[in-house]
């Protein structure tokens, strides 16, 4: 359990920074995962907080010691790799007591931690299969086993379930998640999914292009996205231009032709202009009842109607050029069936005022 | 030999293959029928001569007769026992076993260096490692002579440094025939241990490395046990082209350094003894088998445990 602070970390390659002036902290026992689309530097990042890449510039600090310059086998980093990199010459018993090998740890000690680790992880029963012999999901829990039994200061973790199918990686999720806490290991994780992010983590920083564009709390990230790339990669994928218009005590804005509701809480001078981001589940339709735009609704038509089972989506265009994304729910709603919306149908849609967010 | 090729004939097929389950389902496909004519070429151009060869060691030594006789007799093998012959075949199992040592040393490191290589310069870097193959044997050879030669540039600069009074003796000698044989079959080795390497993912070092590993520990532990596979492999190659190679030690080797297709040669060409001659191949046959089978079987044992393929073990 150890307090990890990255101070400035950049890292170029030739013409190209991959990393530029991360700082970030984790403090003892907390999960902070690294969420952004790939080629963003967030495994870059990874690899230099594991000692396997030399930042260009910057200090990785592990309880407020400097260990920049230190190999990766000198930091006592635990680490899964994204292919695992399980040793397939090695049972599994021997894949989780290699690292407490390299540090001499006396044999019937070893065997014990091994064992005991192996329990945690729910493999016990399989010590003495080959990699090979394994399934997706306990290869995982090997890699997990492999990178704990060292007690390491903390874990890393790079994209671990992205060649897992949905249930086993929604498992092993909940495991890792189970796994962490039990042990309170301060834990790196990398990921490009969001909803892996806010499930593990107790802190999230996005980054794009090299740089953190947010750092926060799952829920900050999640319901204030600080920029139009967060707010998009978190699903508000519905953002107006507009600007902000004083009036009673909440304010509106005028975006897209209609006047909206403004989020509770903003303070703004009149005239200011905003960006405001809606997700698409939050946005109800109904047919539209006349021509002309309804008060605190934008009309449109849809132009897109996709059947996804329990949700359809549409794709509404905006007469002012944009087009909004919605999500229904189908089926029974308050014992009325959800409407169904065709292609070419005029329709409002509006929101509360508290599901929009200025971005 | 015929039974593969015989059994294949559409004639014959139904009864044989009542019999024999693998070569009925053999037939079922008619991909199977693609062998033919690889089957045909390994049976006429290689078991019939060389089980024609066998048979005529087992016959009494007739200068000059090559007809198979009808009585049989093992005085050819008889005369292996010779201390002279005895060391023929020592020497040539020891010239191989120190080639193939060689090459493996080597060709585990241009391999590692190569794996290391970012893949758009690994062309010209392999191009280079096969370099040797693309060039005749006498030419080689010539110019190992230019280097190793008593007035070759070796001896040249070893003199004019002063390190040495006389020339040093350095063609024509068991060591020239090693370094001839190391030079040519060491890219067989190399692409061997290669093919090995780009099956190991990149991220097994660096695990051993953040489980506190030094860099040596991580290749003994981690690459080496994998590498077994194309190491086996190049083995396989290296030695049984060493113990075949005629080439190189007739025109490397000097008179002290005969091994034991110089020998067959002498035998076939100039004394004109097929028999023993037939009885040396028999040796050379048998010896590089039995040693081959030895270090496969050794390796197989080793990496059967982890070298079964996902998905074909027992859940």
């Amino acid at each position: 359990m150890a307090h990890l602070q990255l101070d400035g970390i950049g890292r170029r390659y030739g013409h190209f920074q991959a990393v530029d002036s991360v700082s970030i902290e984790a403090g003892p026992g907390e999960f902070l995962t690294l969420l952004g689309p790939s080629g963003c530097g967030k495994t870059t990042t990874l690899r230099i907080v594991a000692g396997l890449v030399e930042p260009s510039t910057g200090r990785v600090l592990l309880d407020g010691r400097d260990v920049t310059r230190l190999g990766a086998a000198q930091r006592g980093i635990g680490m899964v790799f994204q292919s695992l990199a399980l040793f397939p010459h090695m049972t599994v018993a021997q894949n989780v007591a290699f690292g407490l090998r390299m540090r001499r740890v006396a044999a019937g000690e070893a065997a014990g931690r091994v064992r005991r680790m192996l329990e945690v992880v729910r493999l016990g029963h399989l010590a003495e299969r080959y990699p090979s012999q394994l399934s997706g999901g306990q290869q995982q829990r090997v890699a997990l086993a492999r990178a704990l039994v060292i007690e390491p200061s903390i874990l890393i973790l790079d994209e671990p379930f992205g060649a897992l199918d949905r249930k086993l990686r929604e498992a092993m999720q909940v495991e890792l998640r189970r796994i962490t806490r039990e042990l309170g290991i301060t834990s790196l994780f990398v990921t490009h999914d969001q909803e892996e992010a806010l499930l593990l983590s107790d802190l999230i920083a996005v980054m794009n292009g090299g740089r953190i564009e947010q750092c926060g709390t799952p829920r900050e990230v999640f319901e204030r996205p600080a920029t139009p790339f967060v707010a998009d990669f978190m699903g508000v994928t519905n953002i107006l231009e507009g600007r902000f218009v004083a009036g009673n005590e909440a304010g509106r804005i005028a975006a897209a032709g209609a006047l909206l509701p403004a989020p509770p809480g903003c303070a703004l001078p009149d005239g200011a202009p905003v960006r405001l981001g809606i997700r698409p589940e939050r946005i109800a339709l109904r047919p539209a009842a006349g021509p002309g735009p309804a008060e605190g609704a934008l009309a449109g038509e849809v132009v897109e109607a996709i059947y996804h089972g329990s949700n359809s989506s549409y794709r509404i265009a905006l007469p002012s050029g944009g087009t909004l994304t919605a999500v229904r729910p189908n089926g029974q709603e308050e014992g009325q069936e959800a409407p169904l919306f065709a292609v070419g149908q005029p329709v409002l849609a509006a929101w509360e005022a508290g599901a929009a967010t200025l971005i | 030999m015929t039974v593969a090729a015989a059994g294949s004939l559409p004639g014959e097929a139904v009864p044989v293959a009542k019999g024999r389950p693998a070569l009925a389902a053999a037939l079922r496909h008619p991909a199977a029928l693609l062998l033919l004519p690889a089957c045909v070429a390994v049976a006429a151009g290689l078991l019939l001569p060389i089980l024609y060869l066998l048979a005529l060691s087992l016959n009494p030594p007739v200068t000059g007769e090559v007809a198979l006789a009808g009585e049989l007799t093992l005085r050819n093998y008889a005369r292996l026992l010779d201390w002279f012959y005895f060391s023929v075949l020592l020497r040539t199992l020891w010239v191989s076993a120190v080639t193939t040592a060689i090459s493996t040393v080597l060709g585990v490191a241009v391999a590692h260096s190569l794996w290391r290589t970012p893949p758009h310069r690994r062309g010209l870097l392999v191009v280079v490692v096969l370099a040797p193959l693309l060039v005749s044997i006498v030419a080689r050879t010539f110019g190992w002579m230019l280097l190793l030669g008593d007035q070759g540039l070796v001896n040249a600069v070893l003199l004019r440094l002063g390190l040495v009074e006389a020339p040093l003796h350095l063609m024509f000698t068991q060591g020239a025939v090693i370094v001839g044989l190391v030079h040519v079959f060491l890219p067989f080795m190399v692409l061997s241990v290669l093919a090995a390497y780009d099956r190991i993912d990149p991220a097994i070092p660096e695990a051993a490395g953040t489980l506190g590993a030094g860099p040596f520990t991580v290749f003994r532990e981690t690459i080496l046990p994998l590498l077994n596979p194309g190491i086996a492999a190049g083995v396989t190659i290296v030695f049984s082209l060493a113990m075949s190679s005629y080439v190189t030690p007739a025109l490397m080797g000097g008179s002290g350094a005969g091994v034991l297709t110089t020998l067959i040669y002498q035998q076939l060409v100039v004394t004109y003894d097929w028999h023993f001659a037939a009885a040396l191949v028999a040796v050379l046959l048998a010896s590089t088998l039995l040693l081959l089978g030895a270090v496969l079987y050794h390796n197989a044992r080793r990496t059967r445990a982890w070298m079964t393929r996902p998905g074909s073990a027992p859940r």
